[in-house]
């Protein structure tokens, strides 16, 4: 008798440790592996380059294979028939034209009118004086020579030279600059960044004619060696948060980057946390803004969506388009736009709570609508309306992915099932489907961020359906000491309001005119914070009455 | 094996925190479709001294309410969308319990409209009945309470043309009366601070029915009085005009017409009340305590039939008089009855209480009596503040 109630009690303690302890085994199971990944190294023939150019070749062959779009060709320099040099090239990634027109045929035709002696010619002379297409430097590294070829550079090789020369002439098909899928205005500019690196740096650099204006490359990724870039403009940015934001993107071990959310997923500072710490933008205005005010953006190549960091959680509730509208009406659409959110979070778990604990609440017409309409329906609310959600949920992503011809299809299924057919199959009642188009509606208001509303709205309609108002108002708790705990590179995810900045307050859910605005958000731009000078606000001039 | 007993104690361990997590929280839940909105109640006694209670409960119907689509549009017998269930008990939650052997759903209190007592129920002592009504906690204290000569379920059964529900009707009747100040409106609240004060007798309204061409429509008014003591019962009546005498002192006349007739030609002026204010001071005299009421009445000149001029500052001034003459009348009235009846409707021990606590304390063993002897100083100010879109009537000469 004794022994079992003591097995039993140490059980529950032991219990204990060890859920704890699968917890920890599971978290290990995520985030450790054994370190099997196996470098993509070429083989390492020779460090060096050697004299001989026929050598050279064949290392290059060698490292490179035998695709098709590596080009080796070799030519005799100037009309002497004794020196040889050659272009090792990658054809999709050049400019023909270019390599033909300024590196091949100066170097055979225009040799001798150089005084070049082509049996001793050397680099520098050649870089001098013939090649005029832009030049990344002089190296006699492999490794650096077949980088430089892999991201489209000519390389120019010559016979008795231990040097090569890497010769910029990249060249291949991308998309023009279009108008942004994601962020549509009304009013502001129209251009969005597009998948090449430099296209999107250009669109930056166009908009910020300050020789402040930084960039950082780093190349990441160890099978891609993507080229990823900070931007961000010296003397506002404050030095720590560049040294952080370069320390972290020097920390990823990755094979590859193909697009700007691993490097989020790599960098941010809560990982388990269905809130955004970082922030994402497609559209060229809006990253150079965070950059004034003293963020940095990394551009990744291959991807129109350039990150901006550290980000608050207001920025959800913000757009583009509010500064260059009128300050009463942006403030409005703000506001809007926190409704938005909260409706379209809460209002599911609202319905559940009111109908099935606190049904005093409802006006009593109401009510006895509600009651009318939820007679003869099989399932309890909390099941109508999960039914509900994840049916919008599956119509909402079969017309996000479906071809556009194959989508208006799913818009008349999808109006039928959840507008009609469900209350007068009786499977649910009318109220619910009222709810649910509401709930939709508003998750649309702020369509950057819907996947936060989506968690947040299940675990909500859960919390409604087993503890009623009581579970929400605990959601709610939680999601706050949440947020309040949050940091986007050491700050404060709440900031301006916890901690609370007065300053910060003039552009957070109301915006100011901007003659009221005249520091940059808090904590951003430490260095630097006042950004324009105050007292500008449009007035009579006082001399002249 | 011990490893295996651990291991199972362990997964037992963790299927009961799961268990805790998922099961507890559903226990006060209930679906909207297994609930029976309760929008009236009323109770009362075949005699005044039987032991058993009849219990009425109204249920609304949702299906048959015009608001939801496919409910009949008119409404008869058949399919009314409510439902009267009426059955005997001991008590008020036996007899409600004793009604789930013919109706399945759960009854919901929380919408509770009106709550009508019977006159043998009212005579014989409702304390106890109450306490059904403060300690269940679905109920709110927002129902409005009237007391009917004839048997509840009579009352709601009526039917009006408005509201298809009858206890929904006659909460919008009592809410009305605020407009013609001729019945006291009182919710459960304010009958139970009345039936807990040390002084104060309970009131509510009256209900009656009325014949309208074929039908019997619902007709509230007036107050009835009930006594202080261990059992409050009904022990009388204020008639109409009586029950705005009451509201008058108590302050509670938001609106109303008082009518009177103009002497040269005896035709009827009538004004519209727009406020009233009471200012009450109670003076502690040897012989017992003086009350000053003074009230600020402020009145528009609603409709004269008589054809004179009534703007100009004599004819003001004599309208004035004969306005807090009617007003003072009414009061009197109401007063007469509360001294006869021995009842302190106005809540005057409490402002002793608070003016003079100790002077209370010797007072309240024979505050009826006491009440009943008291002296009161009526001053009544009225002021008649416009008259209209005219200033006499156009077609006087």
């Amino acid at each position: 008798m004794y022994k079992t109630q003591k097995l039993v009690q140490n059980t529950s303690i032991k219990g204990a440790s060890y859920l704890i302890n699968y917890f920890g085994r599971l978290m290990r199971f995520i985030q450790y592996g054994r370190n099997k990944q196996v470098l993509a190294k070429y083989v390492k023939i020779k460090q060096v380059l050697s004299t001989s150019l026929s050598e050279n070749l064949t290392t290059f062959r060698e490292i490179m294979g035998s695709s098709y779009d590596i080009k080796m060709r070799e030519f005799v320099i100037g009309n002497s028939e004794q020196t040889k040099g050659a272009v090792v090239y990658i054809e999709v990634l050049t400019d023909r034209e270019a390599i033909n027109q300024n590196i091949i045929k100066p170097l055979i035709y225009d040799v001798h009118l150089y005084d070049l002696q082509p049996d001793r010619i050397e680099m520098r002379q050649i870089q001098n004086m013939i090649i005029s297409e832009s030049i990344s430097g002089i190296t006699s590294d492999f490794d650096e020579l077949v980088e430089a070829c892999l991201y489209g550079n000519v390389l120019l090789l010559v016979d008795g030279c231990q040097e090569a020369m890497m010769i910029e002439a990249q060249g291949w098909e991308s998309r023009g600059i279009e108008q942004p899928e994601t962020e549509i205005v009304i009013r502001g500019p129209r251009e969005a960044f597009t998948e090449v690196l430099n296209q999107n740096i250009s669109l930056i650099r166009r908009k910020v004619n300050n020789p402040n204006l930084r960039l950082q490359i780093h190349k990441i990724g160890r099978q891609t060696k993507t080229r990823v870039c900070t931007v961000y403009i010296e003397g506002i940015v404050n030095p720590k948060l560049i040294n952080e934001v370069n320390s972290r993107l020097k920390g990823i071990d990755t094979d590859a980057i193909l697009e700007s959310g691993y490097i989020e997923q790599f960098i941010e500072d809560e990982s388990i946390s269905p809130f955004p710490t970082i922030s994402h933008s497609e559209k060229p205005d809006i990253i150079v803004a965070k950059i004034l005010e003293g963020r940095i953006a990394i551009v990744v190549d291959g991807t129109p969506f350039v990150l901006a960091l550290p980000m608050f959680f207001v920025e959800v509730f913000q757009t583009a388009e509010d500064y260059y509208i009128r300050p009463f009406y942006a403030t409005f659409l703000r506001i809007i736009r926190v409704m938005a959110f909260f409706l379209s979070t809460l209002s599911p778990a609202l319905y559940v709570a009111l109908s099935t604990y606190n049904q005093e609440l409802i006006p009593t017409s109401l009510i006895i609508t509600m009651a009318g309409a939820k007679q003869g329906t099989p399932f309890p609310a909390v099941i109508d309306v999960l039914i509900m959600v994840i049916t919008f949920e599956i119509i909402r992503e079969a017309g996000v992915r479906l071809p556009r011809a194959v989508g208006q299809a799913i818009s008349i299924v999808g109006a039928l099932v959840i507008g009609e057919e469900a209350v007068s199959a009786g499977l649910v009642g009318a109220p619910v489907v009222i709810v649910i188009a509401i709930t939709a509606i508003s998750s649309f208001v702020i369509p950057a961020q819907i996947n936060i509303i989506i968690l947040l709205r299940f675990i909500y309609i859960t919390l409604a359906g087993l503890f009623g108002f009581f579970g929400i108002m605990l959601g709610l708790v939680g999601m706050i000491i949440h947020l309040a705990g949050l940091r986007s590179f050491g700050i404060p995810y709440l900031a301006p309001f916890a901690p609370l900045e007065p300053q910060g307050l003039k552009d957070s859910i109301v915006r100011l005119p901007f003659w009221g605005i005249f520091f940059r958000p808090p904590f951003l731009g430490k260095i630097n914070r006042q950004r324009r000078a105050p007292q500008q606000k449009p007035q009579p001039d006082q001399q002249n009455n | 094996m011990v490893i295996l007993v651990v291991r199972f104690y362990q997964l037992l361990f963790i299927l009961l925190l799961l268990c805790t997590i998922c099961l507890n929280g559903c226990w006060n839940s209930k679906e909207l479709s297994d609930i029976a909105l309760v929008t009236g109640m009323g109770f009362d006694k075949e005699k005044v001294d039987s032991q058993e209670v009849i219990m009425t409960s109204q249920v609304i119907i949702p299906k048959e309410h015009p608001s939801m689509a496919g409910a009949a549009e008119s409404t008869s017998e058949e399919n009314k969308p409510y439902t009267n269930l009426t059955q005997k008990g001991v008590s008020i939650f036996d007899a409600v319990r004793k009604t789930n052997a013919f109706y399945s759903n759960k009854q919901f209190w929380g919408h509770l409209k009106t709550v009508i007592i019977g006159k043998n129920a009212a005579k014989a002592g409702i304390n106890s009945y109450m306490d059904f009504l403060i300690r269940d906690h679905e109920l709110r204290r927002q129902a409005y309470i009237l007391i009917s000569e004839k048997k509840p379920e009579t009352i709601l059964g009526l039917m009006a043309d408005m509201e298809l529900i009858p206890s929904i009707t006659m909460q919008g009747l009592v809410e009305s009366a605020r407009f013609s100040g001729f019945a006291s409106s009182v919710n459960l609240q304010n009958f139970l601070s009345r039936l807990m004060s040390e002084s104060t007798a309970p009131i509510a309204a009256l209900v009656k029915t009325k014949k309208h061409e074929a039908n019997a429509l619902p007709h509230v008014y007036g107050t009835a009085i009930f006594s202080k003591g261990k059992q409050a019962r009904l022990i009388g009546k204020l008639n109409e005009h009586e029950t705005r005498g009451f509201l008058f002192v108590i302050g509670q006349v938001k609106s109303g017409i008082v009518s009177f007739k103009y002497p040269p030609t005896e035709e009827i002026v009538s004004i519209e009340l727009l406020s009233n204010k009471v200012a009450i001071k109670p003076l502690f005299k040897k012989k017992g305590p003086v009350f000053q009421v003074t009230l600020k009445i402020i009145g528009a000149l609603g409709e004269q039939l008589y054809l004179g001029d009534l703007t100009s500052f004599q004819a003001k001034a004599k309208l004035n008089r004969l306005f807090a003459q009617e007003v003072r009348r009414e009061v009197m009235k109401s007063m007469a009855k509360a001294k006869k009846l021995k009842a302190d409707i106005y809540g005057f021990g409490e402002i002793i209480y608070q003016k003079n606590p100790h002077y209370w304390q010797k007072i309240k063993k024979n505050w009826p009596e006491i009440f009943a002897k008291s002296e009161f100083d009526l001053k009544i100010k009225t002021r008649i503040k416009y008259s209209g879109l005219i200033i006499k009537s156009p077609i006087s000469n």
